[in-house]
C-alpha cells in the first residue's frame, strides 16, 4: 500500500505546486484573449468562463476533479481541449522516449559489460563515455543533422513520419542524440559494477574451482552487479521523458515537448499544468517501479527498507 | 612536529629534481583538466578584450563566411565573427552554472548537515520535501519557472539551483551522517564546543574535498542544462552571446548549408564540459584510499 499512497502523494504535491506557482505568475491571459479594447462586461464573461473569478482552491479542485474524469482542460491559444492537443502529440513522444529507452539499455549495459568484464578494453570504453557523457543531446542532434541527413543523407534533418516504419526512419536521429549522453552514463556505472564484483573473493574462488568464464560471468559477476545497473537505468530511463523536449525542439518534431515550450512562450497554462501532469507522473512512476523491482531483487533492501 | 620534519626535503635534492619528481608522480589528468578549466574561466574573464572583432556588429555582405584568416571560424548568418561570438559567450555561459552550483552547494550541504545532525522528525522533513522536489526533472523545473517568472537568465538559474540541491543534499547526507558517529564528534562535544563550531570547524572541513568534486562535476551539469534552456528559446534572449543561443541560431544556418556557429559554439560546450567532468572525477578519486 506504501508504495501506491506514497508516490501518488508526491505527485499530488508536485501538481498542487505547479497549480500554486502558475496562478501568482504575472500577467493576465485574458487580456490576450479579449482582443483590442475589450469591454469590462466582455472581460467578466471571459474571466468566468475560464473559471478565473473562483478562489485558487475551487479552481485546483476542479481541475483536479476534471482530470480525475480525463478532462485536462482547455487551452487558451489553442481553443480546444487540452485533451485532443495532448492525445494526438503523446504517440510521437511516447515512441521517441521507447526507442531512446532501448537504445540507452542495449548500449549503455553492453558497452558496461564490454569494459567492466574485458579488462583490456576498459581504458578505451572509459574514454569513449567520458566524452558521449559530456555531448548534450542538442549538440549531439546538431551534429547528428550535418553528417546524416544533410551529408550522407541517410536520414531527414526534420519531422516525425507517419507509419511504422517511416517513423522509425524519421526518429532514428533523435532517439540516438537524446540516447547518446544518457547511454554513456549507464555504461560508466555498469563498467564500474561490474569491475567491482569481478575482483571479489568468490569470483576468484568460483574461478580457481575450474567454473568457466560464461558461467562465473552470469551466476556470480552479473547478478551482484545487477542492482546499481538497474536503479541507474531507471534514472537515465526516467530522465529521458523530459531530455526529449530539448530533442523535438531540435528535430522539428510535434511531440509533447514542443507543444510545452510554445506553451509556456504563450503563456497558455492549462497545457503546462497537463503536461507537466503527465511528465511528473511518468517519471514517478518509473522511479518507483525502479524501487519495487530492487526489493524484489534484494533481500537486504527487503527486510531493512531502506539502502 | 614530527610531521613537519618528515616533510623537509632530503639532502642533496635539487629544487628542479624534486620539481621533476613531484610532476612524475602528479595526476596528469588532473593538471591537464585543471589547466583546460583555469583556461577556460580566464577566457570568460577577458573574452571581450580579447576577441578580434565586435561579437555584436558585422557586414551584412560577408554574412556566412567560411573559415579564413580573418574569421578563424568564419562568420553566421548576420556576418558576426563566430570566434568573438564564442568568446564573449563564455561569460554568460559560466555565470549561470557557476551561480547554481554556488546556490545548491550552499543549500544543499546546510540541509544535509542540518538533517544528519539533528536526525529523527527534522531529518525525515527534510527528507519529504527533497522527494517532491526528486520528482520534477531538472530541466522540467526550469521550465515551470520560466512559465511562472518569464524568460531570461534568471529564472533557469533559480531553478536549477533548487532542483539540483537534493542531490547535493543526498550525498553530503550520507557522508555526514557518517562523520557524526566518528569519535572525534563526541571528543568535541564533550569538550563543551557548540553544535555550530563542531559543523562548522570539524566536521564541514573533513566533508569539503568530496563536496568541492561533486560541485565540480555538477558544473558541467548546470552548464548542460542551463545552454539547452537557451537552446529552447526559453533562457538569455538575443542579441546576448551565449554558447547555447548560438547552437539555436546555428541550427538554422546548419540547415541552409553553414555549420560552422552551431559547431562552434557545440564543440566549445562539450570542451567545458569534458574539462570539468575529468576535473571533478580525478578530484573525487583523490578522496579514495
Amino acid at each position: 500500500m506504501r508504495w501506491v499512497i506514497g508516490p501518488l502523494l508526491t505527485v499530488l504535491v508536485a501538481t498542487f505546486l505547479v497549480a500554486l506557482a502558475l496562478d501568482i505568475a504575472p500577467g493576465d491571459p485574458v487580456a490576450a484573449l479579449a482582443g483590442n479594447h475589450p469591454s469590462p462586461a466582455h472581460l467578466a464573461a471571459i474571466r468566468h468562463e475560464l473559471g478565473l473569478d473562483q478562489s485558487f482552491l475551487a479552481r485546483y479542485w476542479s481541475w483536479l476533479t476534471g482530470v480525475l474524469h480525463g478532462d485536462l482542460g482547455r487551452s487558451i491559444s489553442l481553443r480546444s481541449g487540452v485533451g485532443g492537443a495532448i492525445s494526438a502529440r503523446l504517440p510521437t513522444t511516447a515512441f521517441l522516449v521507447v526507442y531512446a529507452g532501448l537504445l540507452i539499455l542495449v548500449f549503455g549495459i553492453g558497452l558496461g559489460i564490454i569494459g567492466g568484464w574485458f579488462r583490456r578494453l576498459s581504458p578505451a570504453i572509459a574514454a569513449l563515455t567520458g566524452l558521449a557523457i559530456a555531448i548534450p543531446a542538442f549538440v549531439a542532434a546538431i551534429v547528428l543533422v550535418q553528417v546524416f541527413a544533410l551529408n550522407l543523407e541517410l536520414f531527414p534533418a526534420i519531422g516525425a513520419g507517419s507509419g511504422f516504419v517511416d517513423r522509425i526512419w524519421h526518429l532514428t536521429l533523435p532517439a540516438i542524440a537524446l540516447a547518446l549522453a544518457m547511454s554513456a552514463y549507464l555504461a560508466q556505472i555498469s563498467r564500474a559494477a561490474i569491475a567491482a564484483e569481478r575482483d571479489r573473493e568468490h569470483v576468484v574462488a568460483a574461478r580457481g574451482r575450474g567454473m568457466s568464464n560464461g558461467m562465473v560471468f552470469r551466476r556470480h559477476v552479473l547478478r551482484n552487479a545487477a542492482l546499481p545497473i538497474i536503479t541507474v537505468s531507471g534514472v537515465v530511463v526516467a530522465g529521458t521523458i523530459s531530455a526529449a523536449v530539448v530533442v523535438e525542439s531540435a528535430f522539428g518534431i510535434d511531440g509533447l515537448g514542443s507543444l510545452l515550450v510554445t506553451s509556456v512562450s504563450a503563456k497558455d497554462y492549462p497545457v503546462v499544468q497537463a503536461i507537466a501532469l503527465i511528465l511528473v507522473l511518468s517519471f514517478v512512476l518509473v522511479t518507483t517501479a525502479i524501487d519495487l523491482l530492487q526489493r524484489l531483487l534484494d533481500p537486504r533492501i527487503r527486510e531493512t527498507g531502506r539502502r | 612536529m614530527t610531521e613537519l620534519a618528515l616533510r623537509l626535503p632530503r639532502a642533496g635534492a635539487s629544487g628542479i629534481g624534486r620539481a621533476i619528481r613531484a610532476l612524475r608522480e602528479a595526476d596528469k589528468l588532473l593538471l591537464v583538466s585543471a589547466f583546460v578549466c583555469g583556461l577556460i574561466v580566464l577566457i570568460a574573464i577577458i573574452g571581450p578584450w580579447i576577441a578580434p572583432h565586435s561579437a555584436n556588429e558585422g557586414e551584412v555582405l560577408s554574412a556566412n563566411l567560411e573559415p579564413s584568416g580573418a574569421h578563424p571560424f568564419g562568420t553566421d548568418s548576420l556576418g558576426r565573427d563566430i570566434l568573438s561570438r564564442v568568446l564573449v559567450g563564455a561569460r554568460l555561459s559560466l555565470i549561470g552554472p557557476a551561480l547554481v552550483i554556488l546556490a545548491c552547494t550552499v543549500l544543499g550541504t546546510t540541509l544535509a548537515i542540518g538533517s544528519a545532525w539533528f536526525g529523527g522528525s527534522v531529518d525525515k522533513t527534510v527528507a519529504r520535501v527533497l522527494d517532491v522536489l526528486f520528482a520534477f526533472p531538472a530541466l522540467l523545473f526550469a521550465i515551470l519557472a520560466v512559465a511562472v517568472l518569464g524568460e531570461g537568465f534568471w529564472a533557469p538559474v533559480a531553478a536549477l539551483s533548487i532542483a539540483y540541491t537534493p542531490y547535493m543534499a543526498r550525498i553530503v547526507r550520507s557522508l555526514a551522517v557518517r562523520e557524526r558517529n566518528l569519535p572525534y564528534v563526541e571528543a568535541c562535544r564533550l569538550s563543551g564546543f557548540s553544535a555550530w563550531r563542531i559543523c562548522a570547524a570539524h566536521l564541514l572541513p573533513n566533508v569539503w574535498p568530496i563536496i568541492l568534486a561533486q560541485a565540480t562535476i555538477g558544473f558541467g551539469g548546470a552548464l548542460v542544462d542551463l545552454a539547452a534552456i537557451s537552446f529552447l528559446g526559453l533562457g538569455v534572449q538575443p542579441p546576448s552571446n551565449e554558447w547555447g543561443l548560438m547552437v539555436a541560431d546555428g541550427r538554422t544556418a546548419l540547415l541552409n548549408g553553414w555549420p560552422q556557429e552551431a559547431l562552434a559554439a557545440g564543440a566549445m560546450i562539450v570542451i567545458t564540459v569534458v574539462a570539468f567532468n575529468v576535473l571533478g572525477e580525478r578530484l573525487a578519486a583523490r578522496e579514495e584510499p
